[in-house]
């Protein structure tokens, strides 16, 4: 019975855990940008608008990086087309703040997508 | 005399590499629109992106637009240009109104510079005496806007003989037409270095 009891137990601790991606699930990296780490990610509807806010912390050598925000709606829908890369600088050891905002209400999640760039 | 054929049949290869390379001219390939430019520190294509998109962004999230029952309705001022470079700056407002438009959140009355064509149009049918009555755009109707959006680019620009340094500063104001009040304003600060 115990042995039950412990079973359904983790499976519904599993569960919760996996409704919630984690930050490396909503981060999609392309090029070196191994350098990067992301330190926090996270969201809110402000005016009606989704806001998303992403730490990054650049760990060892400089590098060139872009970032943009990929903004889903119903269904895993992208609520408008791909955002233009924006360049960010990070100094060795810095940590940098990163706000994005929805361009429509529709928006109700997010990617955080990295890339180096020459 | 080996030697010789050798030599000779080697450089005829490589005459006839250089012959294909020259004859096939410059190679075109599609670019990503997206993608960072970084060709020269002069304004360009990325600068306009993040400008456009930063402006839009906190403009929707303003409690002027966010806040409003119905879509407001707003017009185009002009940005000035007070930076020592050519900037259209009419690429930048074009550009922040589509995709405010693109939101739903915004309507659009015609800016000063489309004023020409609309009057022109509304006169054509109007006083041409060539269209059916009932389909007539009536005079008179139009809709005044509530806000307009003007706003100006201002840039720093410092050289050694092997650095330029270029920072650029927007910014946009949203007015409330009927009580001059500002009601929102914002910037974006560009830093771009050019080293040799």
């Amino acid at each position: 019975m115990k042995n039950h009891l412990a079973i359904i137990l983790t499976a519904l601790t599993l569960a919760a855990c996996s409704s919630t991606p984690s930050m490396k699930d909503m981060t999609v990296r392309m090029g070196d940008t191994d350098s990067i780490q992301i330190t926090d990610m996270r969201s809110l509807v402000r005016n009606g608008v989704l806001t998303a806010q992403v730490t990054i912390q650049n760990e060892s050598k400089s590098n060139l990086v872009a970032y943009r925000f990929k903004w889903i709606g119903k269904n895993g829908m992208a609520v408008t087309d791909e955002e233009a890369w924006k360049p960010v600088t990070v100094g060795k050891g810095q940590s940098t703040i990163i706000t994005g905002i929805a361009p429509t209400p529709d928006a109700t999640d997010f990617r955080f997508e990295l890339n180096q760039y020459k | 005399m080996n030697m010789n054929t050798k030599t000779i049949r080697l450089s005829a290869i490589a005459l006839s590499i250089a012959v294909l390379a020259a004859c096939s001219g410059p190679q075109v390939r599609y670019g990503d629109a997206k993608a960072v430019e970084t060709v020269n520190a002069n304004y360009g294509s990325t600068d306009l992106q993040i400008i456009a998109e930063a402006m839009t962004r906190s403009l929707l999230q303003s409690k002027a637009i966010a806040g409003s029952k119905d879509a407001p309705i707003v017009t185009l001022a002009d940005v000035k240009n007070k930076t020592s470079e050519y900037i259209d700056t009419r690429v930048i407002t074009d550009k922040i109104r589509t995709q405010l438009m693109k939101s739903g959140q915004v309507r659009f009355a015609v800016s000063v510079s489309e004023m020409q064509n609309q009057t022109e149009e509304l006169k054509r049918q109007n006083q041409s005496g060539l269209y059916k009555n009932s389909t007539i755009a009536k005079t008179g109707n139009m809709q005044g806007a509530q806000y307009r959006i003007e706003g100006s680019i201002a840039s720093i620009v410092k050289n050694t003989k092997d650095v330029k340094d270029v920072y650029y500063v927007f910014n946009l104001n949203l007015i409330n037409n009927e009580s001059g009040l500002l009601e929102w304003a914002d910037e974006k600060e560009i830093r771009k270095t050019a080293t040799r």
